[in-house]
């Protein structure tokens, strides 16, 4: 209620200045005598020069920003076809301003025939679309040196074609959308944002720029800049017709609101202004003579950092900092097209690595059970029917079961303990991440530990000091099963030799407990998987009595599959695994992790999935070194019993890693010693040499031969064809009839009207459309004449309504019954004579289109 | 949204600065041509314009040059630029005022204008009092072709519009057929007749007023006839109009207008001849004598010439110092304050305008 009553206030104090104002006109034309009837109007005015300015600006800078782009790069395509397309398209978007039926009209018209293009052509469109950005990453790699491997698929079309009907489709849409803000206000702005960073790339890598498009690109923009700037720039509208009044210093100003006559001939003497200035400019001084100082040039490549980093992630790669990191993460796999990496900063590690060390493996978290192409943890499992209860076993009695174990070993599998300080400084925050084998009784250090999980991260930027005992390089799986094996029976040996030694019996105990379980929850493949993984294992002669199993799956994987950060979306009707091993045969780290973990439980091996961040031992050397502070001492941070320079050559080191550093490997369950990882990702490739590519475009035909231009794909794609095309045509139909409907409606309730007035502009719209219009200042003797004259109504009759007319609206008195019937009867008479004076084309345009 | 001239500069300002960051961010030599084109192209503007100031031809013209009160009137403003450069915001300065009263608006009106073309802006105006109406366009200013400079150039071009009083005003109430009659005259004379004597009776010409129809000689003859009056037998009917105007308050003088006009409309419907006299300058009268209605309008529209008095009473002063002596029947229409030291006031039905009949 407050809210109405503030409302009616308001609109009662704009009333009341309304009111204010208008007395105060009445007083001044009370003074000076004289009264304007109406805002000025302009003599032959037409429309249509707004739109052919419109449309001329429309294809300047469509076609200037495709110019300068397109010219830049070596993509064979058929300018002038695009270019007499475009002169088209801007024609008839600049068109659809003409009235209100013609932007209804056309617009169903661009969205018919723009879902046409994309139902018919899109395989054609995005084959162009590729060979374009194909061409562009290629220059992106050279140009950064980088190692993108972001390609499209062309399809198999031609080049010259398909790119052309891409441009084509390219430029009809950019026009459709441009046309907006050009036809509507001369929007600068939003034209010049969205087509200067097209413009701009052949400048900013220093390429030469078609001065002959940047020149049409300059008149559209300029033009647009100076009729932005003027006070003519938007649309007249019913409302704004013509002119328009304010007040000014005492002063009353009339201005026009748009002139298309005036912006066409701006237009044409800019063009010929900026053609003649840029011809002299390049005559007496020729591109090949430009230089300048190279004192700015540190300002261009101090963004280049930035450049490279939007080449390698792309545009919404920027925006997603804490998303998965180098596509390691919890999402569903193989939903994205490429992995998207940033280059910030996640973590920052700070130890002393050792020279034997193994990689050094950040855990985040385990995926213990593979459903529906994600990774559950164990505690996301509710129904999972074993415990450690079950086997009279705790989290904490295993948390460093392997330290314990090792120790009995001599020591020999895990490097001497030292400390290693983990800030998370960009990873997500959710998980704490933690190296292999820690020292300390994790309670102290972490909130909980799972059995596969560690929950609960730190704080961001918070320093977690943690001491750890790094696995040794393990070179072949198989032979450290057997080491420990043996170490196993000789501990158990020593065990119940020297009762001394009872203790390790119980940690040997516990460790058997723990195996059981392990052999009995981590072993679950899905059904739907069975099949597949059983090929692949039928194929490359895998069995779980197999020889280095480990080391042989990898090769396979090395060998056959192809790393790649580009792998391509999984087809919705297809499982991620079995499309991985069957016919996708590449990706990342994620897929090859995930898939060697259900081929190793199928074959008989304890496994699970590992998520987090890697440091390759290759780059221990390539760490900042990093100085000991005051306050610390060497033995803060390794063991100094154990220490030697020949050990811990690097000395203390401090790491950044980033979402190329993100990782998934696998963890395999060691009987007797407990979980190791252990890596089936191959190695990337930057260069494939000429067999691969051969290969790759091989895939590619196959690929569409079998997945793009199959019978069942065709038959889909014609029958989609064709019931959009119907429900298109039903949308039209249904438009028109509605829009039919309201006609009738509008007209009848026109025709039906009590008030004069009504019926006397009724009368002015009907005579109007066969040419006898009345201007608002026209005086009702004047157009009555006008009536008379063309035969249209009897002088006594028009005369009458005149009468009529001035009483209803001037006089204290309304017009009588007999008198409104008297006007309804004789402007419907109007109306009808009008009607059928009229050709059948006309009728039809004249009872049911121009009612608006 | 207006923008002036000096928000145009700075824009354009704007526009050189980015462009001239662009240069030195990318420096590559398109943005080089762009920065020559928008430093070299608004002094080539600035030139071209300057020079082409007179191939502009601006007037104002009117449709009709009498009008009655409350009836619009177009007033046509036609700019005519020979020249190649367009003008975005060619401005006219107007004003339109009423002659007597001389308050004044100004208005402007801008046009684009189009090279090598005409262009013409038409306004719809109505004149609210009687007068003459002018429409006085004093200046354009001509603006480059980014705006950014501006060139003033007079025009004083004016049209004038008589605004004629409305005709249906009538004053039954004004026993006039008592004006300028002798005695005799009077009680011979029937209510609603005229005074004048019969000069002639002839046959009907089409144009006759009809109450001038003999009817009873024409029913006798079978053939319409007419009365012909000759002039009065009296002296003149004189009608002297006080021209003073509060300037604050144009409507009584309006009024005063008015009521002169459909006065001496009834007079002269009733055949009778009168000299109706002001004050054209400071020691001298003008007279006019009225015969018919063309005399009457020629009248009025030379009374639209005359400036008004600053005091109210003056014609009446100079007319009574002058003619006190001349006989004959004199009536003074002034407004209600004018003093007035002898005559007898008639009721014409206004508060604010008054009719005497000094002797």
């Amino acid at each position: 209620m407050a809210v109405v009553a503030e409302k009616k206030k308001r609109a009662g104090l704009f009333g009341r200045f309304k009111e204010k104002q208008r007395l105060l006109e009445e007083k001044h034309v009370q003074l000076t005598g004289v009264r304007i009837q109406d805002t000025p109007a302009m003599v032959d005015v037409k429309k249509r020069y707004f739109i052919f300015t419109n449309a001329l600006i429309n294809f300047l800078v469509v076609i200037g920003t495709l110019g300068c782009f397109m010219e830049t790069f070596d993509v064979s395509y058929n300018m002038p076809l695009v270019m007499a397309a475009g002169a088209v398209f801007a024609l008839f978007t600049a068109f659809l301003y003409m009235n209100t039926v013609f932007k209804l009209l056309g617009y169903i018209a661009s969205f018919v025939g723009f879902m046409y293009g994309i139902i018919h052509l899109r395989y054609m469109i995005r084959g162009g679309f590729a060979y374009i950005c194909n061409e562009f990453m290629e220059f992106l790699e050279k140009e950064f040196g980088l190692p993108i491997e972001r390609s499209y698929e062309v399809y198999g079309y031609e080049e010259k074609l398909s790119v052309t009907m891409c441009l084509i489709f390219i430029v009809f849409a950019t026009m459709l959308l441009l046309n907006m803000s050009i036809s509507e206000s001369k929007n600068f702005e939003l034209v010049f944002l969205f087509t200067f960073p097209i413009v701009q790339i052949g400048m900013y890598f220093d390429l030469k720029v078609n001065i002959w498009y940047f020149s049409m690109y300059m008149i559209g923009i300029l033009t647009l800049f100076f009729l932005r700037n003027s006070n003519h720039c938007h649309m007249e509208s019913r409302k704004k017709k013509g002119y328009l009044r304010r007040k000014r210093n005492e002063k009353v100003v009339f201005d026009y609101v748009t002139d298309g006559k005036y912006s066409f001939s701006f237009l044409i003497v800019l063009s010929a202004v900026i053609i003649v200035i840029s011809l002299i400019i390049s005559i007496l001084s020729p591109q090949k003579n430009f230089k300048m100082s190279t004192r700015y040039d540190e300002l261009k490549y101090n963004t280049r950092e930035f450049t490279e980093r939007l080449a390698l992630v792309g545009f919404w790669g920027m925006f997603n900092p804490d998303g998965s990191a180098g596509g390691v993460g919890r999402n569903k796999m193989g939903q994205s097209k490429y992995v998207r990496l940033d280059y910030e900063d996640d973590l920052i590690v700070r130890t002393f690595a050792e020279r034997m060390e193994s990689h050094m493996y950040l855990k985040s978290f385990n995926g213990t059970f593979y459903k529906d192409a994600m990774w559950e943890t164990l505690s996301e499992q509710k129904d999972v029917q074993v415990s450690l209860k079950d086997y009279n076993l705790t989290a904490r009695e295993l948390e460093n079961l392997t330290v314990t174990l090792n120790q009995y070993y001599g020591g020999g599998y895990l490097g001497a303990k030292k400390a290693i300080h983990v800030m998370n400084v960009g990873a997500t925050s959710s998980y704490t991440y933690l190296p292999y084998h820690l020292a300390d009784d994790m309670q102290n250090v972490i909130q909980y530990v799972n059995d596969d999980e560690t929950v609960g991260g730190l704080p961001r930027n918070y320093i977690q000091v943690l001491n750890y005992q790094p696995i040794r390089n393990i070179r072949y799986v198989d032979e450290f099963r057997e080491k420990i094996k043996k170490e196993n029976e000789l501990a158990i040996k020593n065990a119940e030799e020297n009762s001394r030694y009872h203790y390790r019996l119980e940690a040997l105990d516990k460790e058997a407990k723990y195996s059981e379980y392990v052999h009995e929850v981590y072993m679950q493949v899905p059904q739907e998987n069975l099949q597949t993984i059983q090929n692949f294992c039928d194929k490359y002669d895998l069995s779980g009595d197999s020889e280095d199993i480990v080391e042989k799956l990898a090769f396979i994987f090395e060998r056959d599959y192809e790393y790649s950060l580009i792998p391509g979306k999984t087809p919705s009707n297809k499982e991620f695994v079995n499309y991985f091993l069957e016919e996708q045969k590449k990706g990342y780290c994620m897929y090859f992790a995930t898939a060697s973990t259900l081929i190793l439980r199928y074959l008989g091996i304890p496994a699970r999935f590992t998520g987090g961040y890697v440091l390759w031992n290759s780059y221990y050397p390539t760490g900042d070194v990093r100085e000991l502070r005051e306050n610390e001492t060497l033995g803060d941070w390794v063991s100094l019993d154990e220490y030697s320079e020949d050990r811990y050559p690097y000395g203390l080191m401090e790491y950044k890693l980033d979402d190329s550093m993100a990782h998934a490997w696998v963890e395999i369950y060691i009987d007797g010693f407990g979980w190791i990882p252990v890596e089936f990702t191959p190695p990337s490739e930057d260069e494939p040499d000429k067999q691969q590519e051969a290969d790759q475009s091989a895939n590619v035909l196959r690929f569409l031969a079998d997945n793009v231009f199959t019978a069942e794909n065709m038959n889909n794609m014609r029958n989609a064809s064709i019931g959009l095309f119907y429900t298109g045509i039903t949308l039209v139909m249904a438009g028109i009839i509605l829009y039919i409907i309201v006609g009738i409606l509008v007209r009848s309730r026109r025709r039906n009207t009590k008030s004069v007035p009504k019926l006397y502009e009724y009368l002015c719209m009907c005579s109007g459309y066969i040419g006898i219009k009345r201007e608002p200042s026209m005086a009702y003797a004047e157009y009555a004449r006008l009536l008379t004259d063309q035969g249209i109504m009897q002088e006594e009759q028009i005369d009458r309504i005149t009468r009529i007319l001035e009483k209803d609206k001037y006089s204290k008195e309304n017009a009588c019954e007999e008198e409104v019937r008297f006007v309804t009867e004789q402007v419907t008479g109007v109306s009808d004579q009008i009607y059928h004076q009229l050709k059948w084309y006309q009728r039809l345009w004249y009872r049911y289109i121009k009612w608006l | 949204m207006w923008s002036s001239v000096w928000t145009r500069r700075i824009n354009y300002l704007t526009l050189i600065v980015f462009v001239g960051f662009g240069l030195l961010f990318y420096h590559h030599y398109a943005l080089m041509i762009m920065m020559a084109v928008i430093i070299v192209a608004p002094v080539i503007s600035y030139i071209v314009t300057k020079k082409s100031i007179n191939r502009f031809h601006i007037t104002v013209s009117s449709d009709k040059m009498t009008i009655g009160k409350n009836v619009p009137v177009e007033v046509y403003f036609n700019v005519d630029n020979k020249s190649l450069v367009p003008v975005e915001n060619l401005t006219l300065k107007v004003k339109f005022f009423n002659y007597f009263y001389d308050n004044d608006e100004n208005y402007e009106v801008i046009v684009g204008a189009v090279p090598r073309q005409k262009r013409q802006v038409k306004m719809s105006v109505t004149g609210i009092y009687c007068g003459r109406m002018q429409v006085v366009l004093e200046q354009a200013v001509i603006y480059d072709f980014f705006c950014m400079f501006k060139f003033v150039t007079e025009i004083a071009g004016v049209v004038d519009i008589d605004i004629m009083p409305t005709k249906s005003r009538r004053f039954e109430n004004v026993a006039l057929s008592s004006l300028g009659v002798s005695e005799d005259e009077q009680i011979q004379t029937k209510k609603g007749d005229d005074v004048s004597q019969i000069s002639e009776i002839r046959n009907y010409i089409p144009g006759d007023k009809l109450q001038n129809i003999h009817w009873k000689l024409s029913a006798k003859n079978e053939e319409l006839q007419v009365k012909e009056f000759s002039l009065p037998y009296s002296e003149d009917v004189v009608i002297v109009v006080e021209m003073y105007a509060d300037r604050e308050n144009p409507q009584i003088f309006d009024e005063l207008v008015e009521i002169l006009y459909a006065f001496s409309r009834d007079l002269l419907m009733q055949g009778r001849k009168f000299n109706m006299v002001w004050k054209a300058s400071e020691y001298e009268l003008k007279s006019m004598e009225i015969y018919h209605d063309d005399d009457l309008n020629a009248a009025i529209r030379e009374l639209f010439f005359v400036k008004l008095q600053e005091k109210n009473g003056e014609t009446y002063d100079l007319y009574t110092s002058l003619y006190q002596e001349i006989k004959g029947t004199v009536l003074y229409i002034s407004n209600a304050n004018a003093a007035v030291k002898n005559g007898e006031k008639l009721d014409i039905g206004s508060e604010r305008v008054m009719l005497t009949w000094l002797w």
